[in-house]
């Protein structure tokens, strides 16, 4: 992805990757976490991600941030899904917000970044009761990726 | 694997396999896990799209 990103370190043994957002609300702990949640020949991971709270020892991607940095914390999420890929060339990648709105963050982002998603990676969407190729301005619950 | 400059302060945040247990014990990702697996039973993804 050429778009500004922030530089993550992985924990390959579990499929962690952690980064830190820099903003205005300070130095905030991300996390994206890959799951494996179906076996192959499906080979689905679930893409979980969140804030990380010390205190708490839990992640959360119930929290608005506001670290005004948006754009650079998708690119950077999608920068995970590029190298998991890389890894894991057959993986089919399952995302969904924990709420309807942060699902629809996650499809701003690919459609922000759709030019260069769409071109490494088959993206599809589950709308009106229907798993559907991914377009732009369409309101999806869940997204599958894989790479093409 | 790349390094992140705030992440070099390992002392302070912790070992790899530290972080692995902190983080295997989140009950968010488990929700999160458990909440995939019921979406994608109750909508399964067509077999044309899953090749």
């Amino acid at each position: 992805m050429k778009a500004d990103k922030y530089e993550y370190n992985k924990i390959p043994e579990e499929l962690y990757y952690e980064f830190f957002s820099e903003g205005p609300k300070g130095k905030i702990k991300k996390l994206v976490r890959y799951k494996l949640i179906s076996e192959p020949p499906d080979y689905i991971f679930n893409l979980s991600f969140g804030d990380w709270n010390e205190k708490t020892f839990d992640a959360d991607d119930s929290i608005t941030t506001n670290n005004k940095d948006r754009q650079k914390v998708f690119a950077t999420v999608a920068d995970t899904v590029l190298d998991f890929t890389q890894l894991h060339p057959e993986a089919f990648i399952f995302a969904q917000g924990s709420t309807l709105s942060r699902t629809r963050l996650y499809q701003m982002g690919i459609s922000a970044f759709w030019e260069e998603i769409g071109g490494l990676f088959r993206v599809i969407g589950y709308v009106n009761g229907e798993w559907k190729p991914f377009r732009k301005g369409i309101n999806y619950q869940a997204f599958l990726i894989k790479r093409k | 694997m790349k390094n992140n400059k705030g992440l070099e302060k390992r002392a302070v945040d912790g070992s790899s396999t530290e972080k692995l247990a902190k983080y295997a014990k989140s009950p968010y990702f488990t929700k999160k896990d458990k909440k995939a697996v019921e979406f994608l039973q109750k909508h399964p993804v067509p077999t044309k799209f899953l090749k």
